[in-house]
């Protein structure tokens, strides 16, 4: 591999969550090929020269869209991209606007999560039956939208986009063009739901026409094509809204609620939350009173004898209990199977322990606070 | 308003958990105590006098324990209260309704510090 006729540097930058405060650069000059890729130098440099380096890639062929890197300073898939194009100084960075994680690896985990916020599945008012066969679909159906079926997720666009840069809740073009290309297939009857997001958080209308999606797609995807059309959809959907309010009756909640059948218990398991608040607030005081004085403490002692604090506390107690109940009851499934390498143990051994904690700390601190110890 | 409360909902459910958890262990002995047995003299008042009450207050174990009984069930009540303006039909006023009451827990807990090194 390395009997090259010409040497390239390329600069590189590096970033070790671990040890580094910012990413720095590091220089490697290696000898290329002439017919190389970008990303055969980034792997010659880890399997020849520096094993530390860390940077994503798969298929070598442009489908999987993991190798995505700025290039001089531009969004490139490594894999597609012929180093002879490129100078003697090749600079080499991680794809901007995504938090990195270390050197030339972004954090995906943000558009993974737009990426299902469009509903990007084939949405029907009801399922066809099996029997009914399959959807038909023409090929002029097909056209409508195939454009947009394109992507493969390499984030190029969004590294590009000036609005990304600045707003990152921003849905994004190959997210937008993903849900608009399911709103424009001939079998889909979702575009109503879609246009709901579109309109929502991070919405189309944050996009400012900058085009530079579109210009660095390497799938000639046309996200922008897919946002501005998705902006107009938007917009219909917008105004029907105002004309004709659809969507017939508003969610009903269920029936009993919440004061009845099932809801009952959770709702009165809510409604504790004015009991806790208060004793957090009366033990406050009495805290505070036993810092201002003598006199001041046996104003509190003697106010806890009103009628009224004596039913609070009454109360009180019925409402601990409950919740101790219910809430002891839910808690050992809320444990994980396994904390890293720590397994909690049986449910049943975590019941007993709760109740045992409860029951032990309650006679402890009673007798302590009733003057049986210390 | 929703961005900030977005980030901050770990912390807020991991002392609503313990308020639940903790705060309900830690509160049993302290309402049947304080808040009964003493009042109604099933338990004679000198157990609580203002000496003994400061002597065991003043302890780092008495402070953290009742620093724990104040911030505990605050946190988990506000949080429940939030819970319930919802269930109540409150869902489009949460906006301001959620860092209202996060606001009064916070108070509750500086004033929590401040009380418990005040004695
Ligand atoms: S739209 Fe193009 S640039 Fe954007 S993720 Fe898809 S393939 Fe990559
Ligand atoms: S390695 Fe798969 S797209 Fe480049």
């Amino acid at each position: 591999m390395s009997d090259g006729h010409q040497k390239k540097t390329f600069v590189i930058t590096r970033f070790d969550p671990d040890q580094d405060e910012a990413p720095r650069k590091q220089s490697y000059e290696i000898p290329v090929h002439p017919d190389w890729k970008v990303l055969d130098a980034l792997n010659f440099i880890k399997d020849e020269i520096d094993a530390t380096l860390s940077h994503r890639w798969s298929c070598r062929m442009a489908v999987c869209g993991s190798c995505g890197m700025m290039v001089d300073g531009e969004p490139r898939l490594t894999c597609k991209e012929a180093l002879s194009q490129y100078g003697d100084t090749v600079d080499v960075a991680p794809l901007a606007n995504f938090p990195v994680v270390r050197d030339l690896v972004i954090e995906a985990d943000g558009f993974m999560e737009k990426l299902t916020h469009v509903k990007p599945w084939i949405i029907r008012a009801k399922e066809l039956a099996v029997e009914e066969g399959p959807m038909r679909q023409s090929p002029g159906e097909l056209e409508e939208f195939k454009q947009f079926s394109m992507c493969i997720n390499c984030m190029l666009c969004y590294s590009a986009c000036p609005v990304v840069a600045n707003e990152p809740e921003f849905i994004g073009p190959a997210a937008i063009a993903l849900g608009h290309r399911y709103s424009l297939d001939s079998r889909d009857e979702g575009a109503a739901e879609r246009n709901k997001v579109f309109r929502g958080e991070g919405s189309v209308f944050s996009c400012s026409f900058a085009n530079e999606c579109s210009e660095v797609c390497p799938k000639h995807v046309d996200p922008a094509a897919a946002v501005n059309q998705a902006k107009l959809n938007a917009v219909i959907d917008w105004a029907t809204d105002l004309v004709l309010p659809r969507g017939g009756e508003p969610p009903q909640l269920p029936d009993h609620f919440p004061f009845s059948g099932r809801y009952l218990a959770y709702t009165l398991f809510d409604l504790t939350g004015i009991l806790y608040l208060l004793l957090g607030f009366l033990v406050l005081c009495a805290v505070w009173s036993l810092g201002s004085g003598e006199a001041v403490w046996n104003d509190m002692l003697e106010r806890h004898r009103n009628i009224f604090y004596l039913g609070f506390h009454a109360i009180a107690l019925v409402g601990l209990i409950f919740v101790g109940i219910r809430f002891f009851g839910f808690f050992p499934k809320a444990q994980p199977p396994r904390v890293g390498p720590v397994k909690p143990p049986p449910k049943g051994v975590i019941l007993v322990g709760l109740y045992a904690l409860w029951i032990g700390v309650t006679v402890c601190l009673s007798i302590v606070l009733a003057g049986g110890v210390f | 308003m929703k961005h900030p409360l977005l980030k901050l909902e770990p912390l807020i459910w991991l002392l609503f958990g313990q308020g639940i958890l903790l705060g309900t262990v830690l509160l049993t002995p302290w309402v049947l105590v304080v808040g009964l047995a003493i009042p109604l003299g099933i338990v004679p008042e000198d157990a609580l006098s203002y000496e003994r009450a400061t002597m065991l207050a003043s302890h780092i174990f008495g402070r953290l324990i009742l620093f724990g009984l104040i911030v505990l069930p605050l946190w988990k009540g506000v949080h429940h209260m939030r819970h319930t303006f919802i269930d109540f039909g409150g869902a489009e006023r949460d906006a301001w309704v959620a860092p209202l009451l996060y606001l009064l827990a916070t108070i509750g807990s500086v004033l929590a510090v401040v009380a418990v090194v005040r004695i």
